[in-house]
């Protein structure tokens, strides 16, 4: 019963609770370094290193961090990993690095990681804390991966620099493209979960983690008002 | 110069490397608060204030206390702290001395800490003081820059609105209705930022 | 009453407080660990960059210049044979950065496109392609270089653009120049 419960955790981020294509969470990498397969796996892997590491750390101190600072806390620990990912990958792959740019310190305010914490390793202990983050993880990262190889299939023609088509329509690694086959791939989740009869992909802001953690009700409120 | 080096910053910040169309930053509130415009306008204003405030505390620091010391390191960390104290500071503020403003923008503030554009500007502009060559980027230039990105969020998120108004009564597929048909017209308008491209390089050439 | 404030205020500071201590004490160690590697990764990515531009050289001095990137060229004797000169330009997505080396004769050895990571993926970044940044090659630099599509009266020297890559190619090219100017300051320098 245990294991298939631990089981459950690690898989249920893939597929039943996908965090970008069914909770929308992430957006911003998933649309901004998917231009090629090869970032698309270079920021999955990095942000579930994180995921993992603070999932672990944030279950073990659920106990000794004080609720009132939990947040500013989660969001220390997860810079802290953040930094260390960074250097690490700066260090023995500056190639990533160089790809990645921005993005790489963006993994702090990823909603995916924050929310994560607040909604489960804060609650769980530490061992489904962390296959709940490598499940997120995987699910996270094959999402990228799928966007990343569409849109370098379109836009470049190639899929991990391999040229495989003979023509490339460059719109789809130019932003637009990224707001558009991200808007499909939601439409085929949308689609197939419909089917099930299960329910569809939630507004952004019902998946985003602040609008449970945020310190005060506004938030709610605040995303009612915008409805 | 001077004056011509900010308009073109500002402009730029606007239109050709607006945040939200061109480098995917802030996508969740883009999506999340821009379905009527009276909420789109209050999350950008208060987004444009933190941004500011917050290019506004960390450029001195960076670059006065951080990477004489070697510790620039810590960056992510200590902007992300910063930006968090800020916000909750400006919220205890407007709730106590202004609480008008308070009702209509402190709603949209806490969501701000995790709002990936405001740590992206900050980090930004460190990038463009090295990077700029044809000018001295200095202090005021990135102030000038965040609040150029700021407004670039507004105009984004004030299209869009406009933009998902008319959606809502379009006769669409029902598995492409709510996010997917979003994030189509979220293409569509980025496609008009795309023809911005070396607009303001052309308008105001420098050096 | 007191006891309950010092529970509500000492308590969450000195958690937050410890949790930043451990968590900077951890990355005080780690950037210990790594930040020679990086140095190292750096200054590799220049000396390949260099090789490129100046093929012949058989190692690199740093020059001393006042706001620019440049290095000597010397064959196995130490006799000058190039200049490596780095500089940056702000492309379509950020910065482009750009190695060129000159020759002692003035003419373009060679041009190295070694950051464009910001640069459009099949579009701007072809501009590290040698299919393009060949063109630069022989080129002299006593005239600035002009991108094709732009007004090109009056300059003998054009290169043309990557296709749809206007923005990315004029970075290259303004990037170029910039290295051709410190080039004549170099020279002027010496000649007097």
């Amino acid at each position: 019963m245990a294991k298939r419960s631990l089981w459950y955790e690690f898989t249920k981020g893939i597929i039943k609770e996908n965090p970008v294509l069914c909770l929308v969470l992430g957006t911003c990498p998933t649309l901004a370094v998917t231009t090629s397969a090869s970032n698309a796996i270079g920021m999955g892997i990095a942000a579930t290193a994180v995921l993992v590491c603070s999932n672990a750390v944030i279950s073990a101190l659920r106990k000794v961090i004080p609720d009132k600072v939990r947040i500013p806390a989660y969001i220390t620990i997860i810079a802290g990993f953040v930094t260390v990912v960074q250097m690490l990958v700066k260090a023995f792959s500056p190639a990533i690095n160089d790809a990645l740019g921005i993005y790489l310190p963006l993994i702090v305010v990823n909603c995916i990681i924050l929310g994560r914490a607040e909604m489960y390793a804060s609650k769980n202990p530490v061992l489904p804390s962390i296959l709940d983050g490598i499940g997120m993880g995987v699910g996270f990262t094959a999402a990228l991966l799928c966007m990343g190889i569409i849109r370098e299939l379109l836009g470049s023609g190639s899929v991990f620099g391999v040229q495989l088509l003979p023509f490339k329509i460059l719109i789809f690694i130019l932003p637009p493209g990224g707001f558009f086959v991200f808007g499909i791939l939601i439409m085929i989740a949308n689609a197939l979960n419909g089917k099930k009869g299960k329910k569809a992909a939630a507004s952004p802001c019902e998946g985003c983690p602040m609008a449970n953690s945020c310190a005060d009700k506004h938030c709610e409120e605040g995303v009612k008002n915008a409805d | 110069m001077l004056i011509k080096t900010l308009v073109a910053v500002f402009l730029a910040a606007i239109l050709t490397e607006n945040y939200v169309l061109s480098k995917f930053l802030g996508i969740c509130p883009f999506l999340g608060v821009s379905k009527k415009l009276n909420s789109a306008v209050g999350m950008s204003i208060a987004v444009t204030v933190v941004m500011v405030l917050a290019t506004a505390v960390t450029f001195p620091i960076y670059t006065y206390l951080l990477v004489p010391n070697g510790l620039d390191y810590l960056q992510t960390i200590l902007f992300i702290l910063v930006i968090a104290g800020l916000v909750q500071l400006v919220e205890i503020v407007l709730k106590k001395y202004i609480p008008s403003l308070y009702k209509s923008l402190g709603i949209y503030l806490p969501l701000i800490t995790t709002n990936c554009a405001v740590l992206g500007v900050t980090m930004l502009v460190l990038q463009k003081v090295t990077s700029t060559t044809a000018y001295e980027y200095t202090y005021l230039h990135a102030l000038i820059n965040a609040f150029g990105a700021g407004i670039g969020f507004l105009v984004a998120m004030v299209m869009f609105a406009g933009v998902r108004g008319k959606l809502e009564n379009a006769d669409i597929p029902k598995s492409l209705k709510g996010l997917p048909i979003t994030l189509v017209a979220a293409a569509l308008v980025s496609l008009s930022f795309l023809g911005f491209a070396g607009f303001v390089d052309k308008l105001i050439p420098l050096g | 009453m007191k006891k309950a404030k010092f529970k509500d205020i000492f308590i969450p500071t000195i958690s937050l407080f410890l949790i930043c201590m451990v968590i900077t004490a951890a990355l005080a160690i780690t950037n210990s660990v790594t930040a020679d590697k990086i140095a190292e990764n750096e200054a590799q990515k220049k000396t390949e960059s260099m090789q490129t531009v100046v093929p012949d050289a058989a190692s690199f001095e740093a020059l001393d210049t006042d706001d620019a990137e440049a290095y000597f060229g010397l064959d196995a004797n130490g006799n000058i044979i190039g200049y490596a000169i780095s500089t940056t330009a702000t492309g379509y997505g950020g910065q482009v950065k750009v190695m060129t080396g000159i020759g002692t004769d003035s003419a373009i050895i060679g041009v190295d496109v070694f950051y464009n990571d910001d640069e459009t993926p099949g579009l701007g970044k072809n501009t590290s392609n040698e299919s393009f940044t060949d063109q630069y090659s022989g080129l002299f630099a006593d005239n600035d270089i002009v991108v094709s599509k732009d007004d090109t009266a009056g300059s003998a020297q054009t290169v043309d653009a990557v296709t749809s890559a206007t923005i990315s190619s004029r970075a290259v090219t303004k990037a170029v120049n910039e290295a051709l100017t410190i080039y004549n300051e170099i020279q002027a320098k010496e000649g007097a």
